[in-house]
């Protein structure tokens, strides 16, 4: 690879998430001083129905993956390995704990409640454990139970999700002396529903040749999804988003000029390392489709605001039987036409990584499609080697190209 | 059936050869959390799937806990053995051990969602439905009728199983040493193995009234997960120590407490046994946990606690954080003993363990 | 008669032997590499330590071992590196509260009270990047002899980033440094620098309260002692000989153990 500078694209969009994420902050540091309370939530948390208590949800995860991509998690790493929590935990968590045990004076204010939810990972539930054991702050436990049939979406299951949604609410409203609004929940739900669907839609555009937008966007554009559902703002982000990527398809813009071999990702990216999504684009290879970019969204109806809530916490992420998940994956490979999967084995995701190798296996052999599995860490760039993984790269791509 | 237990324990391979021989069926599955009395009652033997005799999958990465991994290894060797298996929802490898082995075994396997959050009806009541779908699956997969009375006597036989272990393991109270960790382990995986008639039998069998000779040792509490593997339990015991205590899921987890008021509701009845009890590592609150350690600290009157944590298990991991300062609060010093493959460490653990040992006598 | 005592610490690089009498002076030591047999290299250590002032085996009444190869050693009893580097420091330096030891192929922290008694400890012995072996690869890898690293490292004006916090990982760095022109003595104290922080990461889970103390053999690396006394921001108490100090513990638990054995 020689010094010439990178010509593949980021949608202008995209460059505007920075400012998103200050003004998100900003906002949680304001609530906080009006006396709001700030829960801090797991990603696959119902925000929809804080936002109807007038609870302002910050997320933790997605703070992790912020300070690796900013170079500074490091520290917060060191406060949590002082504490003697291990390397080998989740490196989200050993961020948002040596947060917690250094003060919080950085841009998450302090939170005055947990809320988890296991669906996608039971860390979450240790994680928050090990939060309220240091802070005291009240903690509020809850489960979508692992969705093993379609049918779970309707029975027990469902039910048992609504009553602690209905739970959550009875203690919200008796520890924190809030009101419900249902009002506000029908239109926080009505606004996530349509964040969702533009961004849906914008995510299916990819299957155009040459593809919109890449890695690089998906990675960060997801953000309003995360934490901001529920708003107006996500809903003008993707708006605007959606508007670009149109008028991209229009033009037959893609991420870069010659694309070569369309890819899939599978798992959450390395934070710190956006480089070698550059890596993979400067050599003609584009990543059009990733299951965690379209995690998040889910369409809700705002006639039945807690049950439509509850589905989603049951669908999101990987809480869904390993075949209705690689029904999903074989489904996407052919619409998205894919060349090639690349698979990350996430040190700090085990619930992700444990039973990706199967996976891979009946991808590969369904669609005969070369793929490549490589370990890291999400956000610890300290298990991050560089070199050997470059190299693995190239022989992946060596790969497409015989074919 | 008559097998020696410590033959047994050390080769679990041939029990399951004699089951296969006498025409047994046998149902495997993954941990305390999951009713062996359904089970029962449902005409098979349940047998609990440990980790020993295998090493590590290549199905999983190496960051996978070793437990899960030989767990599913065994589960891939023993497959024709079994009639079926039962995996149960913990931690996040036991959970992907289900997604793993559902694609790649023929029999039957069962999924039982267990809610992480042990408090409150609304989680009996979930689980209860669970069971509810467990009973539907024995009859569906291999015509075991749960009938209300073959449930009852289940209950019974095995309420009876977990008291007499309680009433060995209480020996120990106070000071004495009558039964060491090893002797204990023995027992109670046993009682995971065997026919229940049969593990009864023999227990009531045993006597251990009289203090063991080198009672005086440093008396010690071991803190973890799932050991089956009694070599490692005999290396900590002979680095100098008695075992009197533990809170582990193969050990005083297993049996602790017993299903009460069963005869209105059994299903209910076994539900709020399985939920309430001390919970596992992976699941909430932890503060129950914590104080079911100190509750056995001092009513065995340990010197000191053995934190035993493999490498990659995350809830063990956590949780070493909370009992170290818990325990600090307390004066009662602790130790982690992180490993990954114990065959090939016991070295090692051995060392610590002296040096904490060392560290207790001052 | 005068009495004496040995301490035996059987490291899986260098055995080290040491002497001493019933006052407590240091009469005698010695360190030879450790090898594959525990018990010739004993058995040559003590004749060398023996030997250098003429004394008689059969003056010594009491041998403890500790150390990796402590089990293969003919000793009377046998110690934890732990108790015996804690009461080998408290002999010398009575103020010493942490005790950072960095051996051959592992690293230990001890917390200890005033009265010497081992309050908390933190072991790595699973992973070469905390260790001696660490800098013993990358040393023969740059081509020179561990005795140079020191002199190397106070010649380094800007010491490179070493990120990989495995060894097998750090080569690949070292050889990139290397080859794209960067002075040696930097990459050494870069090496340095990356060997400190694993040790200070692992080491402040027990904290460094006051006095601290540096021994084992890495500590004769004047380098990397600077490096880590850096990382951790104090002045360590540097003994003079820090590869004999865990030998040393063992000798006094030798005198210990012949008193009291002699009560009963």
């Amino acid at each position: 690879m020689s010094g010439e500078k990178s010509r593949s694209r980021v949608l202008q969009a995209t460059k505007k998430i920075g400012e998103l994420i200050l003004e998100y902050f900003a906002k949680a540091s304001e609530a906080k001083a009006q006396g709001k309370p700030i829960a801090w939530v797991t990603v696959f948390t119902p925000v929809e129905l804080l936002r109807s208590l007038d609870i302002y949800p910050v997320a933790p995860e997605h703070f992790g993956a912020m300070c690796s991509a900013r170079n500074f998690i490091l520290e917060y790493f060191k406060e949590a390995e002082r504490k003697g929590y291990s390397q080998n935990l989740c490196s989200y968590s050993r961020c948002g704990l040596g947060y917690a045990l250094s003060g919080m004076t950085g841009l998450m204010p302090p939170p005055d409640i947990l809320i988890t939810f296991r669906n996608s990972c039971n860390v979450y539930v240790k994680w928050w454990q090990s939060l309220h054991m240091h802070l005291g702050t009240p903690l509020f436990v809850g489960e979508a139970p692992y969705v093993l049939t379609q049918e779970d979406l309707d029975n027990y299951v469902l039910d048992y999700v609504v009553k602690q949604l209905m739970r959550l609410i009875e203690l919200a409203e008796e520890k924190f002396k809030l009101k419900f609004d249902e009002e506000r929940l029908i239109e926080a739900v009505k606004l996530s529903d349509k964040a969702s669907e533009l961004w849906l839609e914008a995510l299916k555009l990819r299957k155009y040749k040459p593809c919109p937008f890449g890695g690089r966007d998906s990675a960060s554009d997801i953000f309003p999804l995360v934490v901001m559902q529920g708003t107006k703002e996500a809903v003008v982000f993707y708006e605007e988003l959606l508007r670009e990527v149109k008028e991209k398809v229009g033009k037959g813009e893609g991420v870069i000029e010659n694309e070569k071999y369309r890819l899939l990702f599978d798992g959450i990216w390395l934070w710190y390392a956006f480089d070698m999504i550059r890596y993979f684009e400067d050599k003609g290879a584009v990543f059009v489709y990733e299951p965690y970019s379209e995690a998040w969204a889910y369409r809700l109806d705002p006639s039945k605001p807690l049950e439509s809530i509850a589905r989603k916490i049951l669908s999101m992420g990987l809480n869904v039987d390993i075949d209705l998940r690689i029904e999903r994956f074989l489904k996407n490979i052919k619409e998205f036409d894919i060349d090639g999967a690349v698979l990350f084995s996430n040190r700090s995701c085990k619930s992700w990584s444990a039973p990706q190798l199967v996976t891979a296996e009946v991808i590969g052999s369904e669609f005969n499609i070369p793929y490549l599995i490589f370990e890291a860490d999400m956000a610890d760039p300290r298990q991050y080697a560089e070199a050997q993984i470059k190299n693995r790269i190239d022989a992946f791509l060596e790969v497409l190209r015989e074919r | 059936m008559s097998i020696s237990i410590s033959d047994m324990c050390k080769n679990p391979e041939k029990l399951l050869e004699k089951y296969e021989d006498s025409g047994v069926k046998v149902l495997g599955y993954s941990c305390s959390y999951v009713p062996e009395e359904l089970i029962i009652s449902g005409g098979l033997q349940p047998f609990r799937l440990p980790n020993i005799g295998a090493s590590t999958s290549k199905l999983t990465p190496t960051f996978i806990c070793q437990f899960a991994s030989a767990v599913l290894e065994n589960i891939l060797k023993f497959e024709e053995i079994f009639c079926g298996f039962i995996v149960a929802h913990t931690c996040d490898p036991m959970w992907r051990l289900y997604d793993i082995v559902k694609k790649k075994i023929k029999k039957p396997v069962f999924f039982l969602r267990v809610p992480h959050n042990t408090e409150g009806e609304l989680s009996i009541d979930f689980f209860g439905k669970e069971l509810l779908r467990l009973k539907k699956f024995l009859k569906e997969n291999f015509n075991a009728e749960v009938s209300n009375d073959a449930l009852l006597d289940a209950i019974e036989i095995c309420n009876m199983n977990r008291s007499l272990l309680k009433e060995i393991y209480t020996l120990n109270s106070d000071g004495k040493c009558c039964v060491d960790g090893f002797n204990r382990l023995q027992l109670t995986i046993a009682s995971m193995w065997m026919p229940k008639d049969e593990i009864n039998t023999q227990i009531k069998a045993l006597n251990f009234k009289s203090n063991v000779a080198g009672s005086n040792k440093a008396r010690l509490h071991v803190s973890g997960t799932a050991i089956y593997d009694l070599n490692m339990m005999k290396c900590i015991e002979d680095s100098g120590c008695f075992v009197v205590s533990d809170d582990l899921c193969t050990g005083s987890r297993y049996f602790w407490s017993n299903v009460e008021n069963y005869h209105g509701n059994p299903i209910y009845a076994l539900a709020k046994r399985y939920i309430q009890r001390t919970p596992c590592p992976s699941h909430s609150p932890l503060q129950n946990r914590l104080h079911y350690i100190e509750f056995m600290i001092e009513r065995f009157k340990a010197q000191g606690v053995l934190i035993i944590a493999n490498k990659f298990c995350d809830p063990m991991l956590y949780d070493a954080v909370h009992i170290r300062d818990a325990l600090a609060k307390r004066n009662t010093p602790t130790i982690l003993i992180d490993y990954e493959n114990f065959e090939q460490e016991a070295g090692r653990i051995k060392t610590r363990v002296e040096a904490f040992i060392e560290t207790l006598s001052g | 008669m005068n009495s004496m005592y040995t301490g035996v610490d059987a490291g899986a690089s260098a055995t080290k032997v040491v002497i001493i009498d019933e006052a407590e002076n240091i009469i005698s030591y010695a360190i030879v590499p450790s090898g594959v047999n525990f018990k010739a290299s004993f058995e040559n250590a003590l004749k060398n330590a023996l030997g250098k002032l003429n004394i008689d085996i059969k003056d010594i009444v009491y041998t403890v071992s500790t150390g990796y190869g402590r089990e293969l050693i003919d000793a009377n009893a046998v110690f934890s590196e732990i108790t015996c580097i804690s009461r080998g420091i408290r002999k010398l330096y009575p103020s010493v509260r942490t005790i950072i030891d960095v051996g051959g192929q592992d690293s230990k922290a001890i917390r200890v009270d005033e009265n010497g008694r081992v309050l908390d400890f933190v072991m790595n012995d699973k992973c070469a990047a905390g260790t001696g072996r660490f800098l013993e690869v990358m040393a023969n890898l740059l081509g020179k002899p561990i005795g140079e690293l020191s002199t190397l490292h106070f010649k380094s004006s800007n010491p490179v980033k070493i990120s990989s916090t495995c060894t097998v990982f750090a080569e690949s760095e070292v050889v990139s440094y290397i080859s794209r022109g960067c002075k040696i003595e930097d990459v050494i104290a870069g090496l340095h620098n990356a060997i400190a922080e694993r040790i200070f990461a692992m080491a402040s889970r027990i904290g460094f309260e006051k006095e601290v103390a540096f021994t084992g053999g890495v500590a004769k690396n004047l380098g990397f002692v600077e490096a880590l006394s850096k990382r951790i921001g104090l002045t360590p108490i540097l003994p003079k000989e820090p590869q004999i100090i865990c030998a040393l513990g063992a000798a006094l638990l030798a005198k210990k153990q012949f008193k009291e054995h002699l009560r009963v």
